[in-house]
């Protein structure tokens, strides 16, 4: 029994008692920039003549698919599952954070072949981690191996170029992705002083320290400066 | 039972030309050996053999850039990620050590990598699988999961039929076209991992298939996917079919092959057609009756600029005569009607992958070409031209289409490049044809020329010897870049009858 209880400190106790989290909200400073419509070359029947670009997503100024997290931190991923769908021609969500083991369902929901396929970045070098023939509407895949290393996975379809995603997948709990409100929420965090990040395919990077105090949510704003946007407009050209 | 790799049968085509390429491929980089860089080979059992054997592809630390690595298309594999093609296990997996050695022994048709199977022992293959397995971390990950297989099906004709629905329900022509010959719309901006402009399987030659030509290997093929390449893993949960419509699928693409590998003995027997006038189209019935001999080409190496990346790699010739014509009908498969505008992306990327290719650049696509070089005379003495169009000693007597504008001519020439159009015209006839991924032309042409001291007689006793010149436009294949046969010969039997 007194046993019991000194492991219950040890182990479990600290973590309720001395972590807070991180509620934070990310921008995009200046007018939204405008979507690029992508042309579709195959399945317009399906898919119709262009898709809007999904790589800059920003509603009120808030920045949607932005990927958070807390640096330098070990801890343990507790394994669950992420979604990844095709559909009307494009992947959903475009960007995320994942934890490493985490199992990925992909899905199909539109009535043409799809195929999911996810490379590691390794340096300059991609290896494939997965890549699944979805042949029609409804079908889908789960798979434990693809998000067992941390890192850079790109998502694309070998059907259709214009389709693409990606997953930072972490080898620790502390993450987040942004919603549509620009909003993440980073649960349990150790108290203390930390660095955040937050990443964007198309934006870069933004970081800053926080403390995070127990019991407590620290709430913490990101803005990405307009010349940023501005700047992917352009080497895009 | 597990998905297995068995030992690959027949080939001989592919094998021919697998040793072909990997032969000129080692050719030209002798050249680029000084480049070479210090060793980091890893330490262990197999590093011996495989500096001596493999580095000069795979390189040093197994990273694939060898010396040799950037004349192909495909590179030598980075053995360092652990991203492999050929595997029993699941998509995204590593490969077995069985996976491992058969491809080893057996090596990869059509690419530089050829089998070791005479060149190593089995033990020494075997320390070679342990070694390439030290390159990758991915190998000390989790223990690859090899996939589960039912029984395949007797096969049967309601199978096949079968089979070609779930051809269409999971949608392989996309890739690999409606007939197999590797057309599929998604072609134009398929790439490797590497970003490399990567073709899709022509179906109809399973002797090129990397991982063997059988109903098991198709089936394996498709259930594992092609990591690193886009061939997807199609699994049967995910597609809505069952274990044995998928064998019924993997016996359907079995028979888009010939039952055998064809014959590539250098011989093309032509037949006599008894009854009425030569076929004037490559379609027409008539041309059914007439054996087809199989021509592997090679990318054109033999003078500059050279060309590692062709995308014809054999071609079907028939031949038939009556007593006043010789008709020649070639047929081979190629993804475009060059130039075609969907090409675009894919021409793109082969300018900016081919950071070795000779000058002068490629800029823009051409037209498919073919070009088929006679000896200006035949004789059984004559010493034969150089069998690209001959040279400036020895002149030769060529055959030239172009797909646009569609045109065939006769010249004379001293080289493919140096062509001058015959004075004395001998009414070569052509016809051209393009559908589904496919090119059929039919030549025709009076057995006796006009003028016998610049163009050849057809059909006296002596054999006609021939060699092949192909290009597709849309891969950037012009000028003296394409594929290549070396010298053939045409029986033509006159049955006593002749000039
Ligand atoms: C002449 C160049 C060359 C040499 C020499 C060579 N390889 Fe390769 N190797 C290649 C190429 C090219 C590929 C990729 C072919 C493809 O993509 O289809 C390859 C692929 C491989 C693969 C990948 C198989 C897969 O499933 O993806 C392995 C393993 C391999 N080689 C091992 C070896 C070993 C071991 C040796 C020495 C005994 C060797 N290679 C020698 C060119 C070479
Ligand atoms: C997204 C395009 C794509 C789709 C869809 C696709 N394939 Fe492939 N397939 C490829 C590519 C690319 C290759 C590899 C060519 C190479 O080795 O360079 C390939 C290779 C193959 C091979 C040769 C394997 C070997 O051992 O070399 C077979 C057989 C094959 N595919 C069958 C199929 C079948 C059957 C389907 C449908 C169930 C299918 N493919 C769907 C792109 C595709």
């Amino acid at each position: 029994m007194r046993l019991a209880s000194v492991l219950l400190l040890v182990n479990v106790g600290p973590a309720l008692a001395q972590t807070g989290s991180i509620s934070g909200t990310v921008s995009l400073e200046g007018p939204a920039p405008a979507a690029k419509m992508l042309a579709v070359t195959k399945n317009q029947e399906v898919c119709g003549t262009s898709v809007r670009s999904r790589d800059i997503v920003v509603t009120g100024g808030k920045l949607e698919y932005a990927v958070a997290s807390v640096e330098g931190v070990k801890g343990t991923v507790k394994p669950k599952s992420v979604l990844l769908s095709n559909t009307k021609c494009m992947f959903e969500p475009p960007y995320m954070g994942a934890g490493a083991g985490d199992t990925i369902v992909v899905d199909n929901q539109d009535a043409v072949l799809h195929n999911t396929h996810l490379g590691l970045q390794l340096g300059a070098r991609v290896r494939t981690m997965g890549n699944w023939g979805l042949s029609d509407k409804g079908s889908s895949i789960r798979a434990e191996g693809p998000l067992r290393l941390a890192g850079n996975l790109d998502v694309g379809c070998d059907a259709h170029p214009w389709m693409s995603a990606r997953i930072t997948v972490f080898d620790h709990p502390y993450f987040g992705t942004s919603d549509q409100a620009g909003h993440f929420e980073i649960k349990d965090v150790p108290a203390g002083p930390h660095t955040v990040k937050v990443r964007h395919p198309v934006l870069g990077d933004l970081e800053q320290t926080v403390t995070v105090k127990a019991g407590a949510a620290t709430a913490v704003t990101f803005s990405f400066p307009a010349a940023r946007a501005a700047n992917a407009a352009k080497t895009d050209e | 039972m597990s998905i297995s790799c068995s030992r690959r049968v027949g080939g001989s085509a592919g094998r021919r030309v697998a040793s072909f390429v990997a032969a000129t491929i080692l050719l030209a980089a002798t050249a680029r050996a000084q480049a070479a860089k210090p060793a980091t080979a890893p330490e262990g059992p197999g590093k011996t053999l495989y500096v001596k054997w493999c580095s000069g592809c795979h390189g040093d630390g197994g990273a694939g850039d060898g010396y040799a690595a950037s004349y192909m298309i495909p590179r030598p594999r980075d053995l360092t990620l652990g991203n492999f093609y050929i595997r029993s296990t699941k998509t995204g997996d590593v490969p077995t050590d069985a996976d491992l050695r058969r491809t080893i022994t057996d090596g990869f048709p059509g690419t530089a990598m050829s089998g070791w199977k005479t060149a190593l022992s089995t033990a020494q293959i075997d320390t070679l699988v342990q070694y390439v397995k030290k390159f990758s971390p991915f190998f000390s990950g989790p223990a690859p999961t090899v996939l589960a297989a039912g029984p395949e099906p007797a096969p049967n004709s309601e199978g096949l039929v079968e089979g070609r629905r779930v051809y269409e329900q999971l949608k392989c022509f996309e890739c690999h076209g409606q007939k197999g010959y590797g057309d599929g719309t998604s072609v134009p901006t398929l790439m490797d991992d590497q970003k490399m402009p990567i073709f899709s399987a022509d179906l109809s030659k399973n002797w090129t298939f990397r991982g063997g030509p059988t109903v098991a290997d198709i089936y394996r093929g498709f259930r594992t996917g092609l990591n690193g390449t886009p061939m997807p893993a199609y699994t049967a949960e995910a597609n809505n079919v069952n274990d044995e419509q998928l064998w019924r699928l993997a016996q359907y693409v079995r028979s888009l092959a010939p039952a055998a590998p064809p014959d590539t003995s250098s011989m093309i027997h032509a037949t006599m057609k008894m009854d009425g006038p030569l076929p004037a189209t490559p379609d027409d019935k008539a041309w059914d009756e007439v054996p087809a001999h199989y021509v592997p080409l090679g990318g054109q190496v033999a003078i500059k600029p050279r060309w590692f990346t062709p995308s014809i790699d054999g071609v079907w010739v028939q031949a038939m005569y009556d007593m006043k014509k010789l008709a020649l009908k070639l047929t081979w498969h190629d993804a475009s009607r060059s130039p075609d505008t969907t090409f675009a992306p894919w021409i793109k990327k082969v300018v900016e992958t081919l950071d070795h290719a000779d000058p002068p650049p490629i800029t823009a696509q051409g037209p498919d070409r073919i070009a088929i070089t006679f000896p200006v005379k035949i004789a059984a003495d004559s010493l034969r031209p150089f069998f690209l169009g001959g040279n400036s000693v020895r002149s030769a007597y060529v055959w030239r289409w172009s797909s646009s504008p569609d045109t065939a001519e006769e010249g004379t020439t001293r080289g493919l490049a140096r062509f001058t159009p015959l004075a004395a015209k001998n009414g070569l006839g052509h016809s051209a044809r393009y559908q589904d991924g496919e090119w059929q032309l039919q030549f025709t042409r009076a057995l006796l020329p006009v003028d016998s001291t610049t163009a050849p007689t057809f059909g006296g006793d002596l054999p006609v010897p021939v060699a092949f010149f192909a290009a597709d436009g849309s891969n950037g294949e012009i000028g003296m870049r394409g594929s290549m046969s070396g010298w053939y010969t045409i029986m033509i039997h006159m049955m006593g009858a002749t000039q």
